[in-house]
């Protein structure tokens, strides 16, 4: 019976706290839904106490330090040039019907250009002068390698689901939707700069570099910058300044891990102003309880498992908490996945899909051996095909590749939900399809590369849950 | 001699004219005049799962995309929070279709009823921010704190129950119990002020 069920009127608060904490699993959601749509009162209340709750955190941000950093971070996201210049010659010759019809991303840049070239052509009488007068570009980055669903929002809030290889972009968000997005962007002096996962990465080059990760794990090989012009990145909780090197972030709502392989990184720590320079094989937990002191990056292990009792932490799925019956688990939830460049709705597919990190913040990193094999304790309502793969990076924290391998799960008529525990060798596994443009980047085996999450998908809805995902040397 | 109708009639308007005119900076002052307002009104109008101030950030950087566009003279305010509005509902657009956001997040109902909201005069919001800030001091000592561990700390309910040697669910409970007082206190303020919507 459900925790929330033949609870009185007066338990209606705490059914509203677990939804606020984020803590209601899908059954009392389902009660929640239900018991607002029966009784206004209730939805009204629910209502006020929402927005009540979020003035709460907007009045715990309202220090003039986090307010200076709001303004900052949006003046740094404001593009060189206004495209008011643009826009206007484009309103003096386009149809205001052709204004109003949709059209894509790239046939709008294309009549723009056609049109404002015609404009000024007329106007100036010649292509000299349209040099003269074009706007500098505001591209700044490459997109140098793509795999999974990534969203990209620029031009002042233009949405684009078909960035390809060799896109080039201004300064803008790019979104990882799902455990196995990956994006990498070159800028053009070569620094590199990797999201993976699901994230939130803003960039922009105005007077220098300032990337803005607002969830996310994100690498980066960053070139020498200007003296003075120090790159800046920025999470929810820490500033972290850059001159040139190597490293990996990773933030959360109130916390950032750094990890630097080469150079150093400097860290402001936003709540008390602390700062620290982290050197090179050593990371740092910025949060409001620890202390700000870099540690030595912990030695590799060969061996990890899954413990989904401690919660969802970092996992994409319902998670279930144990009962007396059964172990916590991980159920498993539609994705919508829209192959990079794929244009139209079409293509996408939906992926029955549940994810876990696994060398997270200031672990010990999980490498991979020859030996090495995963096992996957689960269950499904029936028998079907069932997809397993992992994220891996190099020991520097560059991204190196997605493997996947495929099992059939056979029948098993002892049990309602099918129970399965396969275990899947190193050698099952293969480059994984959406990489297959970047094959000759990466390497063709994991082994000997640190494994940063792991997933596992239906391809139709099966009740796909997971109870225990381990990696272990062969024995 | 300059148009009467073009003429400055404030400093926000002498700062869009001077960012048309390029100078790129001059833009924070518009942000710095309207950001606090801005972000609390789509602090109250937002779903959950709306990171407010990125939908903030848009907002102002669409303004200033579009910052001809703008008629000097006329309220800016208006216009801003038309843009935001426009924003908010692009974010709330892509949000419904990430595949398991109403699971995660949001009652559908509850939704709809922000929406409706949403409607509101944007000034509201930051009038409630104003009127919770009062209303905050008016709590006795002991109940600002539980709001400083929730909000300012964000510590979890377990750390909350140990601090205060209650249990998570009377700590819930006295959250509750918080923000429903201090909702009635803004709404008493606001009517009190001539302000309620």
């Amino acid at each position: 019976m459900s925790q929330y069920q033949n609870f009185d009127e007066n338990h209606f608060w705490e059914l509203w706290s677990d939804f606020l904490e984020g803590e209601l699993d899908d059954t009392g959601l389902a009660e929640l839904q239900h018991r607002i749509t029966s009784d206004e009162h209730l939805l009204k209340m629910a209502a006020d106490s929402f927005e009540l709750h979020r003035l709460l955190g907007l009045n715990a941000a309202e220090e003039p330090e986090q307010r200076e950093s709001f303004i900052r971070q949006t003046m740094s996201l404001l593009p060189q040039e206004r495209q008011g210049f643009v826009q206007s010659v484009m309103r003096g010759i386009q149809p205001a019907a052709e204004e109003r019809a949709g059209s894509s991303p790239v046939r709008q840049r294309r009549k723009m250009w056609q049109a404002v070239s015609l404009a000024l052509l007329t106007v100036a009488g010649g292509i000299g002068l349209m040099f003269l007068l074009w706007p500098k570009s505001t591209n700044i980055a490459k997109i140098t390698g793509l795999s999974g669903s990534v969203l990209w929002t620029g031009d002042g809030g233009l949405v684009d689901h078909n960035l390809a290889l060799g896109s080039r972009l201004g300064g803008g968000t790019l979104e990882g939707l799902g455990p196995n997005a990956w994006v990498e962007l070159t800028f053009d002096d070569q620094s590199k700069v990797t999201l993976s996962g699901k994230g939130l990465l803003t960039f922009s080059a105005q007077e220098r570099k300032q990337l803005y990760l607002r969830e996310g794990n994100m690498t980066a090989d960053i070139a020498p910058q200007p003296d003075g012009k120090a790159l800046l990145i920025h999470t929810r909780s820490a500033e972290l300044e850059v001159l040139g090197t190597r490293f990996s972030v990773e933030a959360e709502m109130a916390s950032t891990t750094l990890n630097v392989n080469h150079g150093s990184v400097r860290v402001r720590r936003l709540t008390d102003g602390q700062q620290v320079d982290v050197p090179a094989q050593h990371l740092l937990v910025t949060s409001a309880e620890t202390q700000l002191v870099p540690e030595k990056v912990p030695d590799f292990t060969d061996r990890w498992q899954s413990n989904l009792a401690l919660g969802p932490i970092d996992t994409l799925g319902n998670w279930v908490p144990a009962t007396a019956q059964s172990a916590a688990r991980l159920r498993a939830i539609p994705f919508v996945y829209k192959p990079p460049g794929s244009g139209t709705e079409e293509r996408s597919m939906t992926l029955y899909l549940a994810a876990l990190p696994v060398s997270q913040g200031d672990k010990q990193p999980v490498v991979l051996r020859s030996e090495s094999e995963f096992r996957i304790v689960g269950s499904l309502k029936a028998p079907c095909k069932l997809y397993f793969g992992f994220q891996v990076h190099r020991t520097d924290g560059q991204f190196a590749g997605k493997f996947l391998a495929e099992q059939a799960i056979p029948a098993d008529s002892s049990d309602d939900l099918e129970r399965f525990e396969i275990v899947l060798p190193i050698g099952d596994f293969q480059l994984d399809p959406s990489l297959a443009n970047l094959k000759d980047r990466l390497p063709a085996s994991p082994v000997g590369l640190v494994v940063s999450g792991c997933w596992c998908f239906t391809l139709t809805s099966q009740d796909l849950e997971l109870q225990q995902v381990s990696l272990t040397p062969a024995p | 001699m300059r148009d009467r109708n073009t003429e400055p009639t404030n400093h926000i308007d002498r700062a869009i004219q001077r960012t048309r005119s390029g100078d790129h900076d001059a833009f924070e002052i518009v942000v710095r005049e309207y950001e606090r307002g801005l972000r609390a009104w789509l602090a109250m109008q937002s779903p959950p799962g709306v990171d407010v101030d990125e939908v903030a950030q848009r907002s102002f950087v669409a303004a200033f995309t579009r910052l001809d566009d703008y008629r000097l003279g006329t309220s800016f305010s208006a216009w801003l929070f038309a843009i935001a509005r426009y924003q908010l509902k692009t974010e709330t657009t892509r949000l419904r279709r990430v595949a398991d956001y109403h699971a995660r997040y949001a009652p559908d109902l509850l939704q709809k009823e922000l929406d409706r909201r949403a409607n509101e005069s944007p000034e509201l919001g930051r009038l409630r921010l104003d009127h919770l800030q009062h209303c905050l001091h008016g709590l006795s000592e002991k109940l600002q704190l539980y709001i400083r561990w929730r909000y300012d700390e964000q510590i979890s309910l377990d750390e909350m129950s140990q601090r205060s040697g209650r249990s998570v669910a009377a700590v819930k409970k006295q959250l509750w119990q918080i923000r429903q007082q201090l909702h009635a206190c803004v709404e008493n303020r606001l009517k009190a002020a001539g302000e309620s919507p």
